[in-house]
């Protein structure tokens, strides 16, 4: 299933519903939060730091074997590669913590891989999650 | 939609889904104490990184005058991602 959003927060709430319609017969509270922090993530990651277009932001998700696979297009970008960056020292106190940079990390915790494509300026990120395990 | 209320005891209440699009709400209860607080997550469904760079910063910030914040009430899902992050050893969690 596929849906095209505006490049705007205000979008999170139609993002949601949408997560929600295509798990809804799931009953996986687990499966439904870790999918909406995922998408959530790259999406405001793409709004925030995508300054070169106006493009909408499209959003697939569809299940494969056991995972789901959420993907995320942008069209008329720069690179952004999230698998090389989102490092964090969770070891450190308060006031040696960043306060940014916890999404991408947290993204590339909870799946079960990433795959990036880059091509004509167009990103296309795709994440799978275990839809039994490894999710939050 | 996040809300979030002070109650009589002087404790906070949030309730609802703090994504990036309700930040600011929480951002403006948040600035508003200068001692340490206990804010009950009990109502809370959804937290993303919006939302734990607020309480981050508002941390860092009473910390750095004496005071922190404790978080109680957390759900499964919720202190999961506390737990991923480190959070869990940055705020007192009940």
């Amino acid at each position: 299933m596929e849906r095209v959003f505006k490049r705007q927060l205000a979008e999170l709430e139609n993002i949601f519903q949408f997560i929600g319609e295509y798990l809804a017969d799931r009953n996986d509270s687990k499966i439904v939060f870790s999918t909406n922090f995922v998408v959530e993530e790259i999406f405001t990651n793409m709004v925030k730091y995508n300054h070169t277009t106006h493009e909408d932001v499209t959003i697939g998700i569809e299940e494969k074997g056991g995972s789901l696979c959420i993907s995320l297009i942008d069209r008329g970008v720069d690179r952004f590669d999230p698998r090389g960056s989102g490092d964090v020292d969770t070891t450190l106190e308060a006031s040696e913590r960043a306060v940014g940079g916890l999404g991408i990390y947290l993204v590339k915790k909870m799946a079960e891989k990433i795959d990036y494509e880059y091509a004509d300026r167009t990103s296309k990120i795709t994440v799978m999650l275990a839809m039994e395990k490894k999710n939050v | 939609m996040f809300d979030s209320r002070v109650r009589e005891n002087g404790d906070i209440e949030f309730t609802g889904r703090l994504d990036a699009s309700q930040v600011e709400k929480a951002s403006s209860a948040l600035q508003q104490l200068t001692t340490s607080s206990t804010i009950d997550f009990s109502g809370l469904e959804y937290i993303s990184s919006a939302g734990l760079g607020i309480l981050l910063s508002n941390q860092k910030r009473l910390n750095s005058q004496g005071f922190g914040l404790k978080l109680i009430n957390l759900n499964k899902h919720i202190r999961d991602i506390f737990l991923m992050t480190g959070f869990d050893k940055i705020f007192k969690i009940e």
